[in-house]
């Protein structure tokens, strides 16, 4: 027994003994590690020093070329941002200026990464045939291919980008572009240890050419992505001519205000790299729009902006890096990654790990983080910035006016007064919105903002359904009317976003008061693919949706006539109306602000006597940053695009 | 199915004990079970019964109208066949069955008392007969109301009597002449489990809503008890369903062997291949708009695997046994070997199987409704549950987690009791 237990006694103390070594080992080993971790780290900062230097040696040079003012004195602010030059700033439709903001902040730290979440995954790359917003997000930082910007201080303002001159003729039809020289594509993101891709492995400068083949593309009925984007041009934009390798002519078929925009707001699409197989060899011009809407590249990005596609994984993240030869100077951050994160709770969470450094609230989680939350939570004490703003969007009721319910202006009306969009805005939504009363953008001079919202209001609903002969006669508690000899009873289906909770709850409330007034409300949740081709075919009665704007507004998509029966058009509730029509045809060709104002005024008092939706609100967006991420701004047009001013302040 | 055979007995005595009666005896040995099984019929009641307690329309209210005139209503025995206010399938039945139920015992209780002293055969054909009876007027007069609805113009009781005693204080106070004192029963609980109240979003429990309001302003309480309707209708119906398709399978497959086994073996196992809830997600995807009834058809349609199983393994065992020989022998048909003489024998496991199945499918439910897949307008927990999780409201997590809870705990006790009780190994 006793030697069985000494034996136990050694065998325990032997373990004891490895134990502890093992812990001296374990610790001496990290220090080890930390150490090296340190030294690495310090190397790192070297070299990023070294590396800014040599950046701003390097702009310092090329703006002493170009006649430009600041130099590149090593503690100075604005360190390596480019004076940009419009070519005669003052001559006669001369539509571009100089944007003034620095692109880097002067208290701006070059480098670092911002982590972003988004909230769909991406379908391809390829921005003429792909428009989602997600996508057009990135094109706006990643391509910043336009000829030029809107202004962040006053969209009505035109900064010149890629172009550095855009002159219009006096009757507007004719744009004369002068591009800018010297402007380098990125690299393609491809393998180029792959003697395959030997041929992309060389520099290239933007031409004309690569303007020439966007319009080619946009028109080619064979590029079907490009659908949604070529109805504008289809109609009324003649064609493009090339002057010489930096300068072109757009021409117009018609003087129209529209023009403008979609001449400025073109991007070149680069037929070096479009036109060709992955092997290299041309395509036909037979088959070149079926392949440039397939192409193989498509699943990557090309672009000339500040940031160059690296990599994408799909469903997971996109990863871009700063372009050192960006024409426009130097942008602070030098990596930037796109999470998809499709599920709200998980990009709230990643947000709060600082995973990434911004997101955008739901309602639900503003009602909890915000009007609930702690005062010492980070929300509220000041550690994560808060942004709120109107978006350039709106959400409704749309109304079949095909529908024998819906053709009476009075029930339309009437089942506004029995929606209680006040309530609901503020309950629901957390009174994140702006009740609105047409499709005009609340904070744009087109909306009316004289016009009363009609007021929640049951007996006033009750009292116009009889006065359009919706009486309950039977006495069964539903209204009913004869029509065409036969009894409707007024009962009718809505169809709503099957995955938002909030316009759920709409439902359930806009239900429950309807049938106080004797009207039978049943809600569907539908898919949006499904909603869409109900909407499409005008297989409807009644759908929630929303639209998003355009800054200047044009009417003519969603109420034209012309649209109600045209297929795929987006006039889905059939609204025809003979004034309307020529407001929006007369809008087109009117210029004069003052002028425009008036029309899209008295556009405004038609949809809010005819009612063809029930206008509901103009969502607010809640962006939240954290502290990481400086100098964060909205543009107004935009918002959703990401901006190229902010910087990363590592602790 | 009296099996017992033994000389010296009188054959009265022998008639007394059934192959149930022994079960019952064995089943109320165990407390537990036993209380379980109590406890579900109480479950049952107060689904049935759910408007007695809550429901915001009055049993009985006098009061003045606009013009003056006093009126008397019944407001709450026209809501039960309300279309308007009960506009779903499951409401219409169990209020059929609150007005049934009472006749139902009653007439349990007549026949019992008839056919005292008569042997259990004929007694036991009385009561087949009256159950029998009672299902099929039950489903044709849910379907005549079904196809019949009935509805009545929307009045606000509830305002009706606080504003009626509003003016008859008013008047006390002012000393004018008192207009009619409005008198009314409400149920217990006043309230709506799906009248949206804005003016009442998220309140917190205790007061008038029990267990608060959810993000409609709805009645959580209310809305708790509807559930229990949801939730047992769902799994009494899609466990029928699939027994129905898996008895008739397993019976088949079992019986005849050989090559039908074969197939209908090989489909069972291409069904088990899928994980059931991916599939049932996935089937629910494909209806535009997912009623419960779908729901309930679907879950039946994917799980009738497990008693097929079982019905085709008892099957093999009993097709040999000499009574199934007797039979064929005797020149019963083949349908009537299947379903009279094999399948009552083979049904005990599947018994067990069912009642743990239902408190499964009651889970499966509230998993699809709290992943927003369920029916929309129903009062489900699993709706419940989900609003709860989007809003972070403690309670609304809580009160239909623990409804799941006892209802699914209740169901296990009852069927692990009747399990016990079925096993001749385990009977003393």
């Amino acid at each position: 027994m006793s030697r069985n237990l000494t034996v136990q006694l050694m065998t325990a103390g032997l373990m004891l003994a490895l134990l502890i070594a093992i812990v001296i080992n374990v610790v001496q080993f990290n220090s080890i590690e930390a150490t090296t971790l340190e030294i690495r780290q310090k190397v790192d900062k070297n070299q990023k020093d070294l590396a800014d230097i040599q950046d701003r040696l390097k702009k310092g040079v090329s703006v002493g070329n170009g006649g430009g003012g600041t130099t590149a004195n090593a503690g100075g602010d604005n360190s390596g941002a480019v004076k940009l030059t419009v070519e005669d700033p003052d001559a006669k439709g001369q539509l571009v200026s100089v944007d003034p903001t620095p692109l880097m902040a002067p208290d701006a730290v070059p480098g670092g990464t911002l982590n972003i979440p988004a909230g769909s995954d991406f379908k391809g790359w390829n921005f003429l045939v792909e428009s989602s917003t997600d996508v057009s997000a990135v094109q706006d930082v990643l391509v910043h291919g336009l000829l030029a910007r809107r202004s962040y201080a006053d969209p009505n303002k035109w900064h010149a980008d890629l172009a550095q001159s855009v002159i219009v003729s006096d009757d507007f039809k004719t744009y004369h572009v002068k591009l800018r020289k010297g402007v380098k594509w990125h690299k393609p993101a491809v393998d180029f240890s792959n003697p395959r891709y030997k041929w992309l492995d060389k520099d290239h400068e933007l031409t004309s050419d690569d303007f020439k083949f966007f319009f080619e593309m946009l028109l080619d009925d064979k590029v079907q992505g490009a659908a949604s984007k070529r109805g504008y041009y289809k109609d009324d934009f003649d064609r493009i001519e090339i002057i010489n390798d930096y300068e072109f002519k757009l021409h117009w078929n018609k003087k129209t205000y529209q023009s403008k925009a979609y001449s400025l707001e073109i991007f070149p699409v680069p037929r070096w790299l479009y036109a060709y197989d992955e092997d290299g060899n041309a395509y036909s011009p037979e088959i070149i729009g079926v392949k440039f809407n397939s192409h193989w590249y498509n699943d990557r990005a090309i672009g000339i902006g500040p940031y160059r596609f690296v990599e994408a994984k799909p469903g997971e993240y996109v990863k871009l890096e700063r372009f050192p030869d960006y024409f426009g100077g130097r942008v602070a951050i030098d990596k930037i990654n796109i999470y998809v994160v499709k599920d709200n709770d998980r990009r709230l969470l990643m947000f709060k790990k600082n995973e990434v450094d911004f997101f955008s609230m739901t309602p639900t989680q503003y009602r909890q983080e915000i009007l609930e939350g702690e005062d010492d939570s980070p929300f509220k004490n000041g550690r994560y910035t808060i942004t709120k703003f109107l978006r350039l969007a709106y959400r409704y009721i749309g109304w079949n006016q095909k529908s024998e319910l819906f053709k009476d202006k009075r029930v339309r009306t009437a089942m506004t007064h029995a929606f209680d969009r006040e309530r609901i805005l503020s309950e629901v939504w957390v009174g994140l919105g702006k009740v609105v009363t047409s499709g005009f953008f609340y904070s744009s001079p087109a909306y009316d903002k004289s016009i009363e919202p009609y007021p929640f209001d049951l007996n006033k609903a009750k009292a116009l359904l009889e006065e359009a002969g919706w009486v309950d006669s039977d006495g069964d508690g539903i209204r009913d009317k004869v029509i065409g000899g036969k009894k409707t009873k007024f009962e009718f289906r809505l169809y709503i976003y099957n995955n938002s909770a909030e316009y759920k709850a709409l439902a359930d409330i806009y239900k429950e008061d309807l049938v106080k007034i004797g009207v039978v409300l049943n809600v569907t949740p539908l898919d949006w693919p499904i909603m869409q081709k109900r909407m499409e075919d005008k297989d409807f009665e009644a759908f929630t949706g929303g639209w998003g704007l355009d800054w200047e507004p044009d009417p003519h998509q969603l109420w034209h006539s012309s649209q109600a029966d045209a297929p795929k058009a987006s006039n889905f509730i059939s609204f025809k109306n003979a004034e309307a029509d020529e407001i929006i045809d007369t809008g087109r060709k009117t210029f004069d602000p003052a002028e425009r104002t008036k029309l899209f005024h008295r556009f405004h008092a038609i949809m809010h006597e005819e009612q063809p939706y029930t206008f509901f609100s103009v969502p607010t967006t809640v962006f939240v940053t954290n502290e990481r991420y400086q100098n964060f701004k909205i543009q107004k047009p935009r918002p959703h695009a990401l901006h190229r001013l902010g910087w990363i302040k590592e602790k | 199915m009296d099996s017992q055979q033994d000389g010296g007995v009188p054959i009265d005595a022998i008639d007394e004990v059934t192959y149930w009666s022994i079960v019952w005896g064995q089943f109320k040995k165990n407390k537990l079970a036993y209380g379980g099984f109590w406890a579900t019929i109480g479950l049952v009641a107060l689904a049935i019964y759910a408007p007695v307690i809550v429901l915001e329309r009055p049993f009985y209210i006098s009061y003045a109208n606009a013009e003056g005139v006093s009126v008397t209503e019944f407001p709450w025995f026209w809501s039960l066949f309300d279309r308007l206010l009960f506009e779903n399938g499951i409401d219409v039945f169990f209020n059929i069955l609150l007005v049934a139920s009472p006749l139902a015992i009653l007439s349990g209780f007549v026949i019992a008392r008839m056919a005292k002293g008569n042997p259990v055969k004929i007694r036991s054909k009385l009561w087949r007969r009256l159950v029998g009876t009672w299902l099929v007027l039950l489903v044709v007069v849910t379907v005549v109301v079904s196809l019949n609805p009935s509805s009545y113009p929307f009045v606000d009781y509830r305002d009706i009597y606080a504003q009626g005693v509003a003016q008859s204080e008013l008047a006390k106070v002012t000393g004018k002449e008192a207009t009619q004192i409005p008198s009314a029963i409400f149920p217990p609980v006043a309230q709506s489990f799906r009248n949206a109240e804005l003016s009442e979003v998220l309140v917190d429990a205790g007061g008038n809503h029990l267990l608060g309001t959810d993000n409609r302003g709805r009645d959580v309480f209310a809305r708790m008890i509807y559930g229990t309707r949801i939730a047992l209708t769902i799994g009494v119906v899609a466990v029928s369903i699939y027994l129905f398709i898996g008895v008739i399978l397993g019976a088949l497959a079992g019986f005849f062997a050989g090559k039908v086994d074969m197939a209908v073996l090989r489909l069972i196992e291409i069904m088990r291949c899928f994980p059931t809830l991916l599939l049932i997600m996935t089937l629910v995807a494909f209806v535009d708009d997912p009623t419960i009834w779908h729901v309930m058809l679907i879950i039946g349609v994917v799980r009738w695997t497990g008693p097929a199983r079982l019905v085709r393994g008892e099957f093999l065992k009993l097709r040999g046994e000499d009574f199934v020989a007797a039979a064929v022998a005797s020149g019963v048909p083949q349908w009537r070997v299947i379903f009279r003489h094999v399948l009552p024998n083979a049904l005990s496991p599947v018994l067990v199987n069912a009642t743990f199945g239902v408190a499964v499918c009651i889970l499966i439910e509230a998993t699809l409704s709290f992943l927003g897949l369920g029916d929309a307008s129903a009062p489900s927990w699993g709706e419940t549950l989900n609003i709860g999780k989007q809003n972070g409201e403690l309670i609304m997590i809580l009160a239909p987690g623990f409804a799941i809870f006892i209802t699914v705990s209740l169901l296990n006790l009852v069927g692990e009791g009747l399990r016990d009780a079925l096993d001749p190994k385990l009977r003393r």
